[in-house]
């Protein structure tokens, strides 16, 4: 073959190399390995002159075609795995990688360093709201507790990267918290500075390398230790977790090993052996306490553990004060659309339980809501029209017609869909109210 | 679009590549002209009309320019051509900032401020308007007679691979590929690895120096040490090299897969002596063009008296900082460098012969990074406060932290730009950028090219994607 067509066939090669995304996707010839993680998903829109001219088309060609072309998952991995052989560091959002090729989230390292501490005046006028909410709880027979959840910055720092640690905070949200809590009788557990009393001498793992969250063995224990701690308060006899068996390897469960899936590597991370806990509730003649707990994802497995449902006399639960758990498919799922005083009262036990991570926004919001509840005498009536609020929404939104009406006033507005809805929504309860004044 | 977008990487360019070659030649030029005005539509679907009507017009005044027996009536449709695509580029890329300085006045006397709708400006504006100049006055000059057709001209402006960012290409430069090129297959396998060779500069080294720069340069200068105003000028004076000169290798890559040979825009200008040689090494095309169409007319250096020559050379530069921008601060810029011509012709370009090649060097690259200092920061106080700071020697306290990646990409940066000055650097430079058409160095350089592109494209696309760990969380 002479060089002239090795020249050819090499062009063709280039040609060829540069058509196996489009060819790959198109035929759907290979498939990938899915992402992990979440992201926004953008779908094609339609090609109409309208969009063409006002870019929105390019835009939406450009974000839909990013995500979904041939080899783009393996080209993806390619260049996390490069970055972090090479550089030690990811493009996963909110992570740091540590020395020793541990993971943290960085909300887990700021609460360590005190890089979002949120000042003492916001702290000590949160926690007079406790005290007050958890008084007036008590004169009605509801327990409220706050127990802080450890982070893995504050049970590890050592494997926090130096330019973390240099830059030095006044405190922490976590200290300024326990101080003020103290100084005021705050009922409150703080399983941060247990985690740290039992770091020398614990058997197991209390956190896995590559995961963010404790590991199940540390959620273990503290369920345990929780449960123990309602018993002494209540003073009765709570169902018990009874360990059936423990079982240590190298296996980590998707929450203990979730930094790593986050990473998005060719390669598997190294991770060190654990002990992965089963157990059952023995709730035989004992007494199951309604408690409804606000937490975040340190609860979540906890939920997911049976907690709630075997102990707490199948309470609910809501996550980051939003979303609501609970055990009935058809039950409402937006806190938002619950009446906060009405759903507290249902219960015995109030637990709010956030981690350290997420100390800077104490309750998620229930703490202010549920003190307006109690304490703002304007409250009920606020509540009856939001309430009210809610069903026009929720009727605008079963009504085809007055949809596609607030859809288009929501395009000539340039405003979510949502805020127009809700305009209308407060626009129609304005003028209900106009007519019950005449 | 822009070349090292997804859009352009995955689809536009391997369609674009694989029609051209199996079209019919006669059709060729036509296919380059639509994907062209696609490509500029893409991002501009609007102006791209207002481009098409002007370059329709001028083509028609260029004809009866040349048509045109009188000088008078030469004369006047030059001018005319002049002003129309002028004035566009002072609408489209000054009026905001005319604008934004009469208010300006108009408060400091008191008076109510003009009211104004902000003007969005279109890609490559600068760019494309340069060449409808060069397009008038070559032909005015008679330097070369004008396209006979009108598709041509269009093409000659709308050519999509220097669209953007250049070469500013001279009319007469490219007259004749227009219509009569001789497309080889070793200029299309060096034009594609000259365009992954553009393409890894720009993705993965300057988008990783930019990255640091702006974390660095966004702050009050205020709270930066010494060691990191001078880690962040560095970090900029890299990224805009790599991300300027690596659009051009890209530039001149498509141009020579298809045929075209457009001018060389870089030449290792951190290897430059001196600022009158930084000039003829950086954007070589716009500094040409500078020469040939503002300051020859201006007298060049046929002038009576040595201060009208330092007057033309300070006036081309203030000119050409403000092309580079419509703010105060490129004009600060381009002030500065012309402030170093003259200074360069007065004395110290025989005070830099003395000290030798490597202090000279090094001397002109610190004042090259000064100069971006101004150009990067908006603001004269502001880069005043910033350059007080690179000389404050303050190292008191160090909390500049930086990646490795950073500082990887930072030294290869920097072996890049100067490894020209030593004899291996030449030769490695040479392979290259213009490799031997054997196959001994098409199959490593192909190689290479392949690993650069996948590498470049895994980058672009990891750097929309930033997943969080939980949803909603």
């Amino acid at each position: 073959m002479d060089n002239q067509r090795v020249k050819i066939i090499l062009f063709i090669h280039i040609l060829a190399f540069l058509w196996v995304p489009i060819v790959v996707s198109n035929l759907n010839l290979i498939k990938e390995k899915p992402l992990h993680g979440y992201i926004t998903q953008y779908h094609k829109i339609p090609f109409a002159l309208e969009n063409w001219f006002t870019e929105k088309y390019q835009q939406n060609f450009e974000q839909h075609n990013n995500q979904n072309f041939g080899f783009r998952n393996t080209l993806l991995r390619i260049h996390n795995q490069w970055q972090y052989s090479l550089f030690n560091s990811t493009t996963a959002s909110a992570m740091i990688v540590g020395k020793n090729e541990y993971l943290y989230g960085d909300n887990y390292v700021y609460a360590y360093t005190g890089e979002n501490f949120v000042g003492y005046d916001s702290i000590m006028s949160q926690s007079i709201k406790i005290k007050k909410l958890q008084d007036t709880l008590l004169t009605k027979g509801i327990d409220f507790l706050i127990a802080f959840a450890p982070g893995k910055g504050t049970f590890m720092p050592e494997y926090i990267p130096d330019k973390y640690l240099a830059k030095h905070y006044e405190t922490t949200n976590l200290k300024a918290f326990v101080s003020t809590f103290n100084k005021l009788n705050i009922t409150h557990i703080n399983f941060s500075d247990w985690f740290d009393k039992m770091k020398p001498t614990a058997k197991y793992p209390l956190y896995p390398q590559a995961g963010w969250h404790w590991s199940n063995y540390g959620q273990y224990l503290t369920m345990d230790s929780i449960l123990h701690y309602m018993e002494a308060l209540k003073k009765v006899d709570m169902p018990n977790i009874i360990l059936d068996s423990l079982i240590v390897g190298n296996y980590n469960t998707e929450r203990e090993y979730d930094g790593g899936h986050l990473m998005n590597l060719y390669d598997t991370l190294p991770t060190y052996a654990m002990a992965q806990p089963y157990f059952h509730f023995d709730t035989l003649h004992k007494t199951k306490i309604k408690t409804l707990v606000i937490g975040d994802s340190y609860y979540d497995e906890m939920w997911a553990g049976g907690l709630s449902f075997n102990a707490f006399d199948n309470g609910n639960f809501w996550y980051y004060n939003r979303d609501i758990y609970d055990n009935n498919p058809n039950g409402i799922k937006d806190r938002k659309l619950l009446n906060i005083k009405q759903e507290i009262e249902k219960n015995k036990f109030i637990l709010l339980m956030p981690t350290n991570a997420n100390i800077y926004k104490l309750g998620f919001g229930f703490i202010e809501e549920a003190y307006e509840a109690y304490f703002n005498p304007n409250y009920e009536l606020n509540q009856i029209k939001k309430e009210r609020i809610n069903k026009i929404v929720k009727t605008i939104k079963t009504t085809p017609s007055w949809l596609a009406a607030i859809e288009q006033q929501a395009v000539r507005e340039n405003i979510s869909l949502d805020k127009a809805i809700q305009n209308n929504a407060e626009y129609v309860l304005k003028e209900e109210n106009k007519k019950t004044v005449k | 679009m822009v070349f090292s977008s997804i859009t352009f990487l995955i689809f536009f360019f391997p369609a674009f590549l694989l029609i051209y070659q199996f079209i019919d030649k006669k059709y060729k030029n036509a296919f380059i002209l639509c994907a062209s005005i696609f490509f500029y539509a893409w991002g501009a679907p609007k102006f791209i009309f207002i481009l098409l009507a002007t370059t329709t017009l001028d083509f028609y005044l260029v004809k009866a320019l040349d048509n045109s027996t009188t000088e008078r009536k030469r004369k006047l449709l030059l001018v005319t051509s002049l002003l129309m695509n002028l004035s566009l580029l002072a609408y489209f890329k000054y009026a905001n900032f005319f604008i934004e300085n009469v208010n300006a006045v108009l408060n400091v006397a008191g008076f109510t401020n003009v009211t104004w709708t902000q003007i969005i400006l279109p890609i490559g504006i600068s760019f494309y308007t340069f060449e409808t100049v060069t397009y008038v006055v070559d032909v005015y000059r008679k330097v070369h007679k004008p396209l006979n057709n009108f598709w041509d001209y269009q093409l000659y402006i709308i050519l999509f691979p220097k669209l953007i960012a250049g070469p500013i290409v001279r009319f007469h430069s490219i007259a004749d590929q227009i219509t009569e090129r001789n497309e080889t297959i070793d200029d299309k396998i060096h034009g594609f690895t000259r365009f992954c060779v553009g393409l890894a500069k720009k993705v993965l080294i300057a988008n990783v120096l930019g990255a640091q720069a702006d974390v660095i340069m966004n702050q009050n200068p205020e709270s930066l040490t010494t060691a990191s105003t001078w880690v962040g000028i560095m970090a900029y004076t890299f990224q805009i090299y790599f991300d300027f000169s690596g659009y051009s290798d890209m530039a001149l890559g498509i141009g020579k897969m298809i045929g075209f040979t457009f001018p060389e825009n870089f030449n290792n200008p951190y290897n430059a002596t001196s600022i009158t040689e930084f000039w003829r090494r950086w954007h070589i095309s716009l500094g040409a063009w500078m020469k040939n169409y503002l300051y020859i007319p201006l007298g060049g250096n046929k002038v009576d008296t040595q201060w009208r020559l330092f007057f033309n050379l300070w006036l081309v530069f203030l000119i050409s900082g403000l092309w580079h921008g419509a703010s105060w601060n490129f004009v600060i810029w381009g002030a500065f460098h012309g402030f170093f011509l003259i200074i360069d012709k007065a004395i110290l370009l025989k005070f830099l012969a003395k000290i030798g090649k490597l202090p000279s060097v090094l001397f002109t690259f610190i004042i090259v990074m000064i100069g971006w200092v101004f150009f990067r920061i908006e603001g004269l106080a502001q880069a005043l406060h910033y350059i007080k700071k690179m000389f404050a020697f303050n190292f008191h306290t160090n909390n500049l932290h930086t990646s490795l990646e950073f500082k990887c990409t930072l030294v290869l940066a920097i072996i890049i730009s100067f490894i020209h000055l030593f004899k291996i650097g030449e030769k490695l430079q040479t392979v290259v950028y213009n490799g031997a058409n054997t196959l001994k160095w098409y199959i490593p350089a192909l190689l290479i090219s392949f690993i650069m592109y996948t590498l470049s494209v895994a980058a672009v696309t990891t750097s929309t994607f930033n997943p969080f760990i939980y949803f909603r969380f």
